[in-house]
């Protein structure tokens, strides 16, 4: 079970980073928000949102760098979150990042095709994430 | 609850990638221990999760157990192409509150008592707790194939529900220990 699954070309981002992390879980996102809160990265703001649709209406009122989203969730699942995303040209600097228990390589596929710049199995341990979004960042600034 | 690595198992080949995938969340999430367990040795934690000592005689662990003697049960609903159904798992609160302070970083095995967990953090963590599990095990059995999952439910079961005195027409399920404290694990399916 690979943590790492997927990963493509990053875009540079600014910094620091405000972060958008979406899961139905308020304890995911809990640990999500304390693995971010580790990473040597100058971190902005933290958003959190329960599904897609709580996350597009953060995306279109706050200015957000870096997004953690689940792909299960309810109202709004994160793909179809990756596809809006993916559909707006002012979104395309975001950066992307799944996170979801699902593994399996269609739902990668998928996924890879909206621009995703990790894919991320559950569960995982708390420095990947971290060691993930400090290269994210680096590759803003090196 | 010192975390060590888990040894790997010697179950039925049914419940071989099952027990691999609890071990996986276990260890790479929770920080828990996990060990197969005969039916007795089953029995035996299970009775130490129930008895209810007066508070006074114990201390430690046993006074939170004797203090958090209910069992939770979480499932999730999980849709692939080839086979449907729920995962179920039974555990008591006591364990159930250990792992989702271990999952948040906000435990020890020192400080469990003084942590305060609410009631719906316990939840909540508990189904993202069989969430994993169910997804690490679909992903391992489906390889390619995508499947969906349900939302979690989680319940607290009634007072006096026991796993010993479940229904004799259904299989156990799996039964390991973690930390020390019993669970148990079943796969409900819907198709084959």
């Amino acid at each position: 079970m690979a943590q790492v699954t997927s990963e493509v070309a990053t875009p540079r981002v600014s910094r620091p980073l405000n972060i958008l992390i979406v899961d139905d879980s308020a304890t995911m996102r809990m640990v999500i928000r304390r693995v971010v809160d580790l990473t040597e990265v100058p971190i902005g703001t933290i958003y959190e949102a329960n599904n897609g649709l709580e996350a597009i209406t953060i995306l279109e009122t706050c200015t957000v760098h870096a997004v953690f989203t689940d792909i299960n969730m309810p109202v709004m699942n994160g793909h179809q979150l990756l596809l809006e995303i993916a559909q707006r040209e002012k979104w395309n600097d975001i950066l992307r990042i799944v996170i979801s228990t699902d593994g399996s390589r269609l739902r990668q596929a998928e996924v890879k095709e909206l621009n995703v710049n990790l894919y991320i199995q559950k569960p995982f341990r708390p420095e990947v994430v971290r060691n993930a979004l400090s290269r994210i960042a680096n590759a803003d600034t090196h | 609850m010192p975390y060590h690595e888990s040894p790997m198992p010697t179950p039925t080949e049914t419940d071989d990638a099952l027990y691999v995938a609890l071990l996986h969340v276990c260890e790479r999430s929770f920080f828990a221990f996990v060990e197969t367990c005969v039916r007795l040795q089953f029995a035996v934690l299970v009775g130490k999760t129930q008895s209810q000592p007066p508070l006074q005689d114990v201390d430690g662990l046993d006074a939170m157990a004797a203090q958090l003697p209910r069992w939770l049960k979480a499932s999730v609903a999980f849709d692939g192409n080839s086979s449907s159904g729920a995962i179920e798992i039974v555990l008591p609160e006591l364990l159930a509150r250990w792992l989702v302070a271990s999952l948040l970083g906000i435990t020890t095995e020192v400080d469990l008592g003084q942590v305060e967990l609410l009631d719906q953090q316990v939840f909540d963590g508990t189904g993202e707790f069989v969430n994993m599990v169910c997804g690490a095990w679909l992903t391992d059995r489906s390889g390619s194939e995508a499947f969906s999952l349900g939302s979690p439910a989680v319940t607290r079961l009634s007072a006096d529900w026991s796993p010993l005195e479940e229904s004799g027409s259904e299989p156990p399920g799996l039964r390991v220990s973690v930390n020390d404290l019993p669970l148990q694990i079943f796969i409900r399916s819907a198709t084959a």
